[in-house]
């Protein structure tokens, strides 16, 4: 019995010093208990630091404990479709990203901006075309002009079938009116290995995740894919400014289950606003390479909706191409 | 080696050292327990570290990484469920040592290798960080392909008895790979019409549910259905010391030279190749080894070379992993990828930049590695005393403990109660397994190799435009697709040579 | 015996993979095989080895584990399989707390420990790990 007591006493040690790491939190008036925020990616990744350094900064406007809760699976459908089911009292909080308006299109789960009450847009990631450093084109010009005379032989890696930069790509191809060879990997960052690496000749995904290896001189931004030129790379044109008509990017806002009280929203929506605009999360956004883009709920809403028809309309023919 | 020193000072002061245990600490928990994984505990510390400085809060997370992949291999090696899947190779060798009446051998193996793994991982960082990085970018689908079809080879070595059921287990565990989303068109299959399986099953709630929760089925039915005397085998009978010596001799330190070489080198080699960690650097480790050894059919029965070879494969692959992380700016496996996030969170973006303008940053990065590495080898012995002291507690109260985590652990990792349904269904899966004695390898070996194996083959078949002698033309491609080749080719050999002995 | 079933459940489950496989829509993409390919190569391998699992088990009618399971033991291990299943039916009903608690209890005693220290086992057990996973790592549960 000696030993399991004395187990029982190192176990209890562990569990002390756990909680001394993870901190206690105290209660307020209107939201009177903790308050969940779904994000529908693993830790680590974009959605994750928003959705957390959002949660770090209102719990201490709110007064009440905010818990991020990853719920991840079927490219955030599966998050999504459990903040539409919860109760819409205001202690259900989800963060939304771009997939909010393709779930629906790629036939993973019947969801649309119009099942929530959306409050804020917070961040945009747009996309950018990016090729090794050592490839015989240079300039976006360049690679169109390339791409035309060889069609089907220059190798795109997306972060998979379907996902925002594989539709990044579709556009891009339709916009300049070339024919891409695409090669789908398990997200962003394997992408990028095998850009490096050599075995494909471009990628469509975010500025930040070829951050590095532009930074080492491997690899090369030839246009931002997005509406504005990314304040990483402030001296790369957007494809716009060149006179291609292209704009896809991947974002994120946060949203409540559809038919919260008015009042719930508001304290809420005001306190994400108040929020975003500390010096803190605007730091840790600017650390973490994030372009804050704030919109309001309304905004959000029709922001929203346009994407949503736009890639219900883009996304069956990109797949059926494949 | 000034640099090194440099290192040093930046990280030998009190309060580094005190997160670094705290850390530690920390990681011992997270891995001794099925369910907490270290990609996990390092995303989750990550935003509460952000307002300590720097070499503190790094501290923090390399403490939990290093101690937390190291202290896996307790509960693999104790009660044959890996605490997390890097230590899944560490129960083919490890289990049965303690059945053999070496917990304590296996357990003092399992941290003293994990420290030579972790350290040979560093010094290769130190000394050969960018040619190693750029090595793991030649890996491309190919290569991969190649490499997961080489793994699966092994199916036959852990197959046991029966080389047949061994095969059926890995092709059910293929079978099971294959729900959720077409890797290359995004089609749902065998989804069954459900959301909840679009993307799959999730691999660690399975693995959970085979290894944890089969395991307490099968052990009840087993040890209830024996006579009381016998329920205690020898060793359980005694206090503490029970567990008998955990230090190696000079002769099998000698005996495991071989393992623990192959295993450090092939860790570091696999964690730097991108997407691929410690579980598969520790299942190729362990099969290299086997290939080289001169007492193959030890493996898979307590060997200490195999258990060596894991220990020093999945814990140097923490050292290669960092490599092309912070050399390249590319994840090495998943824990990296959130390391990502948090060194920018500090103002310093990864890649050939920071070693560079950062280097200060990059020998403080090595010299918490040396030290965490250098921490779980001091108070490791200790602890695996203590917790093997948890398989000495009556055995009703193991089994809930292990039954409860096991749920509440599957659960917490993606907050999917779907996934504790999943982990109930493997449970079920493994105890049919291990009573019907069907080996629990292959299955393993498929969920983990299945989807990379058929992912990259169609990968690399749209890189070459169609033409399959992409996997024969390039070098590194070829030598493990004859190695796959060889491995399945062998049996019949052996089989042939035995006949004529006969 | 067992093998013999088993073989035939082999068998039967690559039947059913190769038919599920089959009615996959076959991609469009030039190099890269369908969607059905790889499917259909598992069915086809679960197919053999089931075949040859269960010829070897009628050959050879072996049995395992030194017999059957007496009847107690079924019982107990039905009891637990039950008990779980009804743990993860219940989970979000009620409290994590004492859904735990009985849940644990029950498992002891199914696994032939005594009254008493199964009630304190047991209670130890579900505070310890409610702290663990809520407070420590803010897991929510119910």
């Amino acid at each position: 019995m000696k030993k399991s007591r004395l187990n029982i006493f190192l176990l209890m040690g562990i569990v002390f010093s756990l909680i001394l790491a993870s901190g206690v939190s105290a209660q307020a008036a209107f939201p009177e208990k903790e308050i969940t925020l779904i994000i529908q990616a693993a830790p680590g990744g974009v959605s994750d630091a928003v959705g957390r350094t959002m949660a770090a900064s209102a719990e201490k406007i709110l007064g009440v404990p905010i818990v991020p809760t990853n719920i991840t699976g079927a490219a955030g459908a599966i998050a999504m479709g459990e903040l539409k089911e919860s109760p819409p009292d205001g202690y259900t909080i989800g963060y939304v990203p771009v997939e909010l308006a393709m779930v629906k299109a790629l036939g993973y789960a019947d969801i649309s901006p119009e099942d929530f009450d959306l409050i804020m847009r917070v961040n945009i990631v747009p996309a950018a075309l990016t090729v090794r450093a050592d490839a015989p084109y240079q300039t976006f010009e360049e690679f169109v002009e390339y791409a035309k005379e060889h069609p089907g032989e220059i190798l795109v890696g997306t972060s998979g079938t379907g996902s925002i930069w594989h539709i990044a790509g579709l556009a891009l191809e339709e916009v300049i009116g070339a024919k891409f060879t695409y090669v789908p990997f398990d997200g962003a960052a394997p992408s990028v290995a095998a850009l490096m690496g050599g075995h494909i000749h471009a990628v469509t995904c975010s500025p930040t995740e070829v951050l590095s290896g532009v930074e080492g001189g491997d690899l090369k931004i030839l246009a931002v894919l997005g509406e504005k030129r990314s304040p990483l790379f402030p001296e790369v044109p957007t494809a716009q400014e060149l006179g291609f008509d292209i704009n896809v990017m991947a974002w994120g806002g946060f949203a409540l289950p559809k038919g919260t009280p008015e009042e719930v929203y508001d304290t809420i929506a005001s306190a994400f606003w108040e929020a975003l605009e500390t010096e803190t999360f605007q730091k840790i956004m600017e650390e973490r390479g994030i372009e804050v883009s704030p919109l309001d709920g309304p905004a959000f809403r029709e922001f929203a909706m346009q994407q949503f028809e736009m890639y219900m309309d883009l996304i069956p023919r990109a797949l059926e191409q494949q | 080696m000034e640099a090194l020193l440099v290192a040093f000072q930046q990280v030998l002061q009190p309060q580094v050292l005190l997160y670094l245990i705290l850390g530690t600490v920390l990681g011992l928990a997270v891995g001794t327990l099925p369910g907490l994984t270290a990609t996990m505990a390092v995303a989750i510390l990550t935003p509460l570290t952000f307002w300590l400085p720097p070499e503190s809060g790094l501290g923090v997370l390399i403490g939990v990484w290093n101690a937390s992949i190291f202290a896996g291999g307790i509960s693999a090696v104790l009660l044959n469920i890996p605490g997390t899947p890097a230590s899944i190779a560490s129960t083919f060798d490890g289990h049965p040592l303690v059945k053999k009446d070496q917990a304590g051998l296996a357990l003092g193996i399992n941290v003293l290798y994990s420290a030579i793994g972790g350290l040979f991982g560093i010094l290769i960082f130190l000394i050969a960080a960018f040619p190693l990085a750029r090595f793991a970018l030649s890996f491309g689908p190919a290569e991969y392909f190649a490499l997961g079809l080489f793994g699966l080879s092994m199916m036959i070595a852990v197959s046991g008895t029966s080389v047949v059921k061994g095969l059926i287990a890995g092709f059910i565990g293929l079978a099971l790979s294959l729900v959720g989303l077409d890797p290359m068109l995004a089609t749902p299959r065998f989804n069954l019409g459900s959301t909840q399986l679009i993307t799959g099953l999730s691999f660690i709630p399975l693995m959970i549910g085979i290894f944890g929760l089969g395991e307490v089925f099968y052990q009840m039915v087993t040890t209830l259905g024996q006579p009381q005397e016998q329920t205690k085998p020898q060793g359980e009978r005694k206090g503490f010391s029970s567990l008998g010596r955990m230090l190696v001799n000079a002769k099998e330190f000698v005996q495991t030279l071989p393992a623990t070489i192959i295993g450090s080198v092939t860790g570091v080699v696999i964690g730097a190749i991108p997407g691929s960690g410690a579980d598969i650097a520790s299942l190729i480790g362990w099969e290299f080894s086997r290939r080289t050894s001169k007492r193959k059919e030890e493996y898979g029965k307590g060997s200490i070379e195999g258990l060596a070879a894991t220990c020093t494969a999945n814990n140097s692959c923490l050292g290669g992993a960092l490599t092309t992380m912070m050399a390249l700016g590319i994840p090495g496996d998943a824990v990296t990828a959130v390391l990502i996030g948090s060194f920018m969170m500090y103002g310093v973006q990864p890649g050939p930049a920071m070693f560079r303008d950062k280097s200060d940053f990059v020998f403080m990065v090595i010299g918490l590695m040396i030290l965490a590495n250098l921490f779980f080898l001091a108070t490791g012995f200790i602890f695996s005393r203590f917790a093997g002291g948890f398989i000495l507690l009556p055995k009703p109260i193991m089994w809930s403990t292990i039954l409860i985590l096991s749920l509440v652990g599957s659960f917490s990792l993606n907050n999917r109660l779907f996934d504790v349904w999943v982990a109930f269904l493997g449970g079920i899966l493994g105890f049919l397994f291990r009573r019907y004695q069907f080996p629990l390898g292959p299955i393993i070996l498929a969920l983990i190799l299945g989807p990379i194996v058929e992912r990259n083959f169609r990968t690399a078949l749209i890189i070459s435009h169609g033409n399959p002698a992409i996997f024969l033309t390039r070098p590194i491609s070829l030598i493990f697709i004859l190695g796959t080749a060889l491995a399945l080719a062998s049996p019949l050999f052996l089989r042939k040579k035995r006949g004529q002995k006969e | 015996m067992a093998d013999f079933l088993f073989g035939v459940f082999t068998l039967a489950l690559g039947m059913v993979i190769y038919w599920g496989a089959n009615r996959l829509p076959g991609g469009v993409l030039t190099f890269a095989l369908n969607p059905g390919f790889f499917p259909k190569i598992v069915a086809v391998g679960l197919m053999v080895l089931g075949a040859i699992l269960a010829y070897q088990g009628w050959k050879n009618r072996q049995t395992y584990g030194e017999g059957k399971l007496s009847k107690e033991l079924r019982l107990r291990l039905g009891a637990l399989l039950g008990l779980v299943f009804l743990y993860l039916i219940l989970w979000g009903n009620g409290s994590f707390l004492l859904n735990t608690l009985i849940f644990l209890f029950l498992s002891h005693i199914i696994m032939k420990y005594r009254v008493l220290p199964s009630l304190l086992s047991s209670t130890v057990i579900t505070v310890l790990t409610w702290i663990l996973f809520t407070q420590a790592f803010r897991v929510r549960l119910f």
